[in-house]
């Protein structure tokens, strides 16, 4: 039987190449999310574990709390350890971060500082004799672009400071911005320099180690009710879940999204390989009857035809897996930008047996089924080629009565031919459309489209905003009336509910700004009325009561809503600055500007010298919105290139088994034609155009079902980073163009393929 | 009257393999075809009767030499050309019979006839005509080719050889593979077809369809051996199938 199986493979050994570098492709983006969903998480837990990082976080303002607070919560069951540390905390304006500017709640801790719980490690530490120093998490060093050596600066309340950055900190709580706040750590005389702005509220921040084996859910309940009791407000109240969750919601979705490419791919693959192996038994029957008659068994030549499937499926596999670990460090550093902590990724034997074994049993199993069919075979029959089986030819589009040409009727009888191809090619076509469609959707929307993109991951985009104070405040508004500019006083605040701080959007009428981010119930609209966060929706109903404090003073709020906000995970919430006067009689003094297509730099140039007097600070809006489009779109614009390029690919590798196997089916029916006088660009037309309507049927289907099944792929994945509405636009008509451009793909590649008709002639019929 | 030259080939050389292994099939071969002739190319076994009838019709190269088909140099024009060659004055009938076997008979017919005619019209009644010079009942027609007998498939094939009107229809062991019936009733539309002046070149083995002929031309060591003139068929000719004979034996088959 050895001799047999090699014989097979040299056969079809084109077509044998193409199903291994489909089977790699399918292994490399396999194995890749498979190791980094296996390993982020454990390195998580072990960086946290290595810097001994606190169970649970609480950070109140020093002013509120009192020196023996870390002994009373010491001296709860189930917690062997607290430490506290001293920061600074404000939302500071990061400048050029990424072109544009990021507003950021941060805390800026002493470098210095000892450290028994939640420390930190410095790499890439560079000196300098710039006195401001700061140490900034890889996600702001990569992301927003400040390289140690280089520089950071920020503003606040008009203030700017400006750092040298020395190094970028690894550290497992405020590394990236998934829990809505960034840690920076200064040296002695940067924080000393930031102490001395009342602009920075003095914290402490009491990290609490649980003991093993004690619920942390029951700890972080106890340290809460503390709090409460001594009415101490919390800024942050992080648990390790949370933080972990947090810090890991967006590389786990990239990784997801791998997987779930990579197992697209294999049905194809599997797809393909049944294809092939049918194919076989039909073009080889007689070959088969003569095994069969001189004492060849079913299982031999089933075994025949699908180990050689296994040899290529397994090599391509450990192939695909160790060319992974090319493409693993890769991902890994840009999940780490985005997770903000950084781990080599190691070989997963677990991860490389899943992807070996389990895409092996798979192709075993579709295989051998594809295969039954020789066990049914006599010998006499398959020698006479009768597949009894097969069902009774018929025939497809007679051209004496068919409508239109005979050229037409020859190419819809040649696609009629073969159902099993015609299924493979059908589902090929759907699957490659979904992901086609899926990034086309993602591109127009960040490129053409880029405020449905923005407005799914933003609160809102003005496009200048506006800080007054308490004297001009009034007068400014005045003065934009007069200027015609449409204006809603529209700003942020932090505040404490139960478990912690959460920012809290202050508008005087919700109805008056563009943004979309109520995803159930409405907006609030009396002073009494609160929206919260897709983070409370489970336990707060509309309806509900939600307490809100600020500086001591509480008020309960009626939910009314859920909002989604993808930078602050659900956890936010927007009153009305009626509302908000219930606990504070200090207003916001910030508003936000709408151009309407007026030039909106002439206006904040005029804000900022004519207007100077009524304004402490102007931020031009629409160009820090342009400059997160251009990073989201060279982001997207990226992926969805690379996987084009894979889809093509892939569309490729199965064309040319398809159309390998329709040529050698074909091959005596071309020498006819050709005898005829047919020219091999005929046949070529014909044999491009009899697959041409399957494959149009296949993505256009693909692309009108997509108008159902895209949103619910979107809510899906925006979903999982907070953005329960998504915004996007899926035009039908772009759908069908890119129905029609795969179908050209196709039909491009088919012609390439097809080339080897060329050298078809008639006179090889006489001479085979 | 001197009959007119349809195929003229001069100097022709085909060789097969090359270096030590090469085999020249023929060298320096010159023959006429004539219009309305029946020429039966006969010869041993390996002689080069079917390389030569497939040179002559354009559907292998020889490697030199020159052919006039209907006044154009087909062995001057690419694979394309003679595709376009071929559709309007060359039709085959092969012993494989070689119909396209998804087709019923009647598609394979209107296959060809539409390579040469838009009319689908057009192209059926001259089909159906065909069909009924050659006893290929209506029902028959739409049948798949391995539904019928090889006899059936091999008249239907020499329909779909005629259809584009051809210069010459050219025909390689057409009863190689069918029984005495049927080989007779395949050859009466041979003769049939050329009574109404179609040229047909046939390369046979056997006797009794070159006594269809009224040509036969004898290769032997890559050169024309021998020429007969049998003059028109006739069914139960006595003094033809002699004068047969007699070539033959002279010929040494």
């Amino acid at each position: 039987m050895g001799n047999l199986i090699l014989h097979n493979l040299r056969k079809a050994k084109g077509q044998f190449i193409s199903f291994g570098i489909v089977m790699l492709i399918t292994a490399v983006i396999l194995n890749t999310s498979l190791v980094l969903l296996f390993q982020t998480g454990k390195a998580y837990d072990s960086l946290f574990e290595e810097l001994n990082t606190a169970d649970l976080s609480v950070t109140v303002p020093s002013a509120l709390t009192y020196d023996g607070l870390a002994d009373a919560v010491l001296s709860m069951k189930g917690i062997s350890d607290v430490k506290s540390n001293e920061a600074l905390f404000a939302s500071v304006a990061v400048q050029e971060f990424q072109g544009s500017e990021f507003t950021m709640n941060t805390y800026f801790y002493r470098l210095d500082d000892e450290r028994s719980l939640t420390k930190h490690t410095v790499t890439d530490k560079t000196d300098t004799s710039d006195e401001m120093k700061a140490y900034i998490p890889l996600y702001l060093s990569e992301l927003g672009g400040y390289k140690p050596g280089g520089s950071v600066r920020f503003i606040i309340d008009g203030r700017e400071y400006k750092f040298t950055v020395c190094g970028v900190v690894n550290e497992m709580q405020y590394g990236n911005y998934g829990t809505g706040f960034v840690g920076w750590y200064l040296s002695d005389e940067a924080y000393d320099t930031l102490a001395e702005d009342e602009n920075f509220t003095s914290v402490t921040e009491y990290l609490i180690k649980a003991d093993d084996g004690f619920a942390p859910g029951t700890v972080k309940k106890n340290v809460s009710s503390l709090l409460k009791d001594k009415n101490i407000p919390a800024i942050t109240f992080l648990d390790r879940e949370t933080t972990k969750g947090s810090r890991t919601m967006v590389s786990n979705t990239i990784v997801l999204f791998l997987a779930v490419f990579a197992l697209l791919v294999l049905i194809v693959s599997i797809f393909l390989a049944r294809f092939r192996i049918k194919n076989t038994i039909d073009e080889e029957i007689n070959e088969m009857g003569v095994l069969k008659g001189i004492g060849y068994t079913s299982r031999m030549l089933t075994y025949s035809q699908v180990i050689p499937y296994l040899i290529v499926c397994g090599a391509g596999l450990v192939l695909g897996v160790a060319l992974s670990y090319l493409l693993i460090p890769v991902v890994a550093y840009v999940l780490a930008v985005q997770s903000g902590f950084s781990y080599d990724p190691v070989f997963d034997i677990s991860a490389a047996c899943l992807s070996i074994i389990v895409i092996l049993a798979a192709v075993f199993l579709f295989t051998v089924f594809a295969a039954k069919k020789i066990k049914r075979l006599e010998p006499i029959n398959a020698i006479r080629g009768i597949d009894p089986l097969k069902p009774a030819a018929k025939n497809h589009f007679p051209l004496d009565t068919s409508a239109g040409s005979v050229g037409f009727n020859l190419i819809l009888k040649q696609s009629s031919v073969s159902m099993g191809r015609n299924i493979l090619l059908f589902a090929v076509t759907f699957v490659m459309m979904i992901l086609l469609t899926f990034t086309g959707v993602l591109l127009f929307n960040v490129n053409v489209r880029p405020m449905n993109f923005l407005t799914t991951l933003s609160e809102e985009l003005p496009d200048i905003r506006v800080q007054s104070d308490k004297e001009h405040f009034d007068e400014l508004k005045d003065i934009l009336d007069r200027e015609n500019v449409r204006h809603v006083d529209y700003g942020i605040s932090m505040t404490e509910y139960s478990d912690g701080s959460i920012p809290v959007i202050v508008c005087e009428d919700f109805s008056l700004l563009d943004n979309n981010i109520i995803y159930d119930g409405r907006h609030p609209s009396a002073a009494d009325e609160i929206a919260v966060g897709s983070e409370f929706a489970a336990d707060y109903g509309a309806g509900d009561t939600f307490r809100l404090s600020l500086n001591g003073v509480d008020y309960e709020y009626k939910v009314t809503g859920y909002i989604q906000s993808v930078n602050n995970n659900g956890l936010i919430a927007e009153i009305t600055d009626k509302g908000f006067e219930h606990l504070s009689d200090a207003p916001l003094y910030t508003v936000n500007l709408y151009m309407d297509g007026a030039d909106i730099d002439s206006f904040v140039r005029r804000l900022e010298n004519e207007f100077d007097e009524y304004t402490v600070s102007v931020s031009n809006a629409a160009k820090e919105t342009e400059s997160m489009q251009m990073m989201y779109s060279s982001l997207i614009t990226v992926v969805a290139a690379a996987l084009f390029i894979i889809t093509v690919l892939i569309v490729l590798l199965i064309l040319y088994v398809i159309m390998n196997s329709m040529l050698t089916d074909l091959k005596t029916d071309f020498g006819i034609y050709k005898a005829m006088g047919f020219t091999s660009g005929q046949l070529i037309i014909q044999t491009v155009g009899s697959i041409t309507p399957v494959v149009l049927l296949g993505a256009l289907l693909s692309a009108l079902l997509g108008i159902a099944y895209l949103p619910a792929m979107f809510d899906g994945i925006f979903g999982v980073i907070g953005a329960m509405k998504n915004n996007f636009d899926i035009p039908l008509f772009m759908l069908i163009i890119m129905a029609v451009i795969l179908t050209l793909v196709n039909i491009i590649i088919g012609v390439l393929l097809c080339r080897p008709i060329r050298k078809i002639t008639a006179y090889s019929l006489i001479k085979e | 009257m001197e009959k007119e030259v349809i195929i003229s080939a001069r100097h022709l050389k085909k060789v097969f393999g090359s270096g030590e292994s090469e085999q020249v099939i023929y060298s320096d071969f010159d023959i006429d075809v004539y219009k309305g002739d029946f020429t039966v190319i006969m010869g041993a076994s390996g002689a080069g009767k079917s390389t030569l009838m497939y040179s002559l019709s354009g559907m292998d190269t020889p490697n030199a030499g020159e052919i006039m088909f209907c006044g154009s140099e087909i062995t001057k024009m690419n694979s394309d050309e003679l595709a376009v060659f071929r559709r309007k004055n060359c039709g085959f009938v092969f012993q494989q019979i070689y119909l396209i076997d998804k087709m019923n008979l009647l598609d394979n017919v209107i296959t060809a006839g539409s390579l040469t005619s838009k009319n689908k019209a057009d192209i059926l009644e001259r089909a159906n005509k065909l069909f009924d010079m050659v006893n290929i009942p209506p029902a028959t027609r739409k049948k798949l080719p391995s539904l019928i007998s090889g006899g059936e498939a091999q008249r239907a094939g020499i329909v779909r050889a005629a259809i584009n009107q051809p210069s010459a229809i050219f025909a390689d062991e057409p009863t190689g593979a069918l029984n005495s019936n049927n080989s007779d009733a395949v050859l009466d539309v041979f003769s049939m077809l050329n009574s109404t002046g179609q040229s047909i070149i046939m390369v046979t083995h056997d006797k009794k369809s070159a006594l269809r002929g009224n040509r036969v031309v004898y290769i032997k060591d890559g050169t024309i051996f021998g020429d007969c003139d049998l003059g028109t068929y006739t069914a139960n000719n006595a003094e033809r199938t002699k004068k047969l004979e007699d070539f033959l034996k002279e010929m040494g088959w």
